[in-house]
């Protein structure tokens, strides 16, 4: 007896949670978004600009390297966006049919730093002396070590550094941010990020290396995201992503 | 494909060093560990078993952080050696070390625990001095712990992967080994050569555990003889 009313109860109990989410879920829009970790940090402080404005849409955010998200949209993720890191995914789920046509755009172009904190020497000294490590990420895997290495091959150091490799810029960051490395080559967003002293940084002139141009690309027909892609592109948007370390496609346009 | 061999290289290098030193280190510690009665041994055991549960990211993490010239640990290493443990062989190889232990120290206690005491008695009264008793008496009667000991801690050091991420720095040569680069194979989208590498460690690792379990069966078969 006292079985069957707990069952009816964890029943009822059920039910009624089931159309209480769903429910919420009507008034709520809510999206879920895949976003490389470079940019994560600065896609929440836009969301929650966003939301400001708009509190009936919600965002769940799904971070990783490029190269992993986007195996795990190929095999069925349910995200309904993707921020890459990088141009060749996302025209790549595009070709594939797995995205959705026409929705492929620049959102970010990256800018790359060199950080060496407790800095002692003018920079041309630093470059000319300089023999120990010089941490960057995975060239293989980060466009922004990609990006580090044509850098190097400018002949910026006249020691040949000895590379050691994070999986991502980040992980560069931590090298140093530890004591193990002395020098990384990070994105700029990182650095402003951590609140890194100006002075401590070096910005390579952005024609010293290929632009890192990010692009983003809808997957599924969803009103949030949707909704949130015209946020991105409006002035105020572009404006916070410039600040957070990045060139947006507008200001690359004009002559600085 | 040339560079693949290089890191196999790497890992099995990485794998047979760890096994060595923790042979030659871990033995007598097992020993102790498994005749000793004190409070002090009762709490080794726990915290010798501790890498088994820790994330590999936890002991990564210390150990990088340890690594740090800016840390007591790293600074006098630096001092004494002239060079930082952090993306270096020598690093991974005391990573490794660690992580490894719980997969050498529990059979090895194990099967010091098994063996008769009485045996050694005997032994002891027909005058056979502590060194005689470990070589003709322990050495053969545990070879079948040693066995699995070796193999187990062989093969969970060619696996390792998160403590070599976090403080390996990716060098080929040095601290490149094949779980980082079937990692790089598959976030470059080359799922040719991570197959490759994959199945490799698959084979490898199922020969492994088919030995482990030859070598516990007949391990059984001979302390059960020995015993009668």
């Amino acid at each position: 007896m006292t079985v069957r009313a707990l069952t009816l109860l964890l029943l009822a109990s059920l039910t009624a949670s089931t159309v209480y989410s769903s429910h919420v879920q009507a008034k709520k829009e809510q999206a879920t978004i895949a976003v490389a970790a470079n940019f994560k940090l600065t896609l929440e402080g836009l969301i929650l600009d966003f939301q400001a404005d708009a509190p009936n849409f919600s965002f769940q955010l799904v971070s990783g390297s490029t190269g992993m998200l986007f195996a795990q949209i190929r095999n069925g993720a349910p995200y309904d966006l993707f921020f890459a890191a990088d141009a060749e995914r996302p025209e790549q789920l595009e070709r594939d049919g797995v995205a959705r046509a026409g929705t492929v755009a620049t959102y970010a172009v990256g800018q790359i730093a060199i950080w060496v904190p407790n800095r002692t020497q003018p920079w041309q000294d630093f470059f000319r002396e300089h023999r120990g490590s010089l941490a960057i990420a995975n060239p293989a895997l980060a466009p922004y070590g990609l990006a580090a290495m044509h850098l190097l091959e400018t002949g910026l150091f006249d020691n040949e550094p000895k590379l050691i490799q994070g999986t991502n810029v980040h992980q560069a960051f931590q090298f140093v941010d530890t004591g193990n490395a002395q020098a990384a080559i990070t994105s700029l967003a990182q650095l402003i990020q951590a609140g890194a002293t100006q002075s401590d940084f070096y910005l390579p002139a952005l024609n010293d290396y290929p632009q890192i141009i990010q692009k983003r690309v809808l997957l599924s027909e969803n009103t949030a995201a949707e909704a949130l892609l015209i946020y991105l592109g409006s002035a105020r948007a572009q404006r916070l992503i410039e600040s957070a370390g990045y060139k947006t496609a507008s200001s690359l346009e004009q002559p600085s | 494909m040339e560079s693949d061999l290089i890191t196999l290289g790497t890992s099995l290098k990485l794998a047979f060093f760890t096994t060595m030193i923790l042979t030659l280190l871990g033995t007598p510690i097992a020993w102790w560990l498994a005749r000793s009665q004190s409070l002090f041994a009762g709490l080794c055991i726990p915290l010798l078993a501790l890498p088994l549960v820790l994330p590999p990211t936890v002991i990564g993490f210390y150990l990088l952080l340890a690594f740090s010239p800016n840390h007591l640990f790293g600074a006098t290493w630096l001092d004494w050696f002239g060079s930082s443990l952090a993306f270096s062989f020598e690093g991974l190889l005391l990573g490794s070390i660690i992580y490894s232990l719980p997969f050498f120290m529990q059979p090895m206690i194990i099967a010091f625990r098994e063996l008769p005491e009485d045996l050694f008695k005997a032994a002891a009264s027909l005058g056979a001095n502590a060194i005689d008793r470990f070589t003709t008496l322990v050495l053969p009667l545990s070879k079948h712990g040693f066995l699995i000991a070796c193999t187990l801690t062989f093969a969970h050091t060619l696996g390792e992967f998160g403590i070599v991420l976090m403080i390996g720095g990716n060098l080929e040569g040095e601290t490149r080994v094949l779980s980082i680069a079937l990692f790089d194979y598959v976030e470059t989208l080359n799922y040719e050569r991570a197959h490759l590498l994959a199945a490799g460690l698959v084979g490898f690792s199922l020969i492994t555990l088919t030995l482990v379990q030859w070598a516990t069966h007949r391990g059984y078969r001979a302390s059960s003889l020995s015993t009668r």
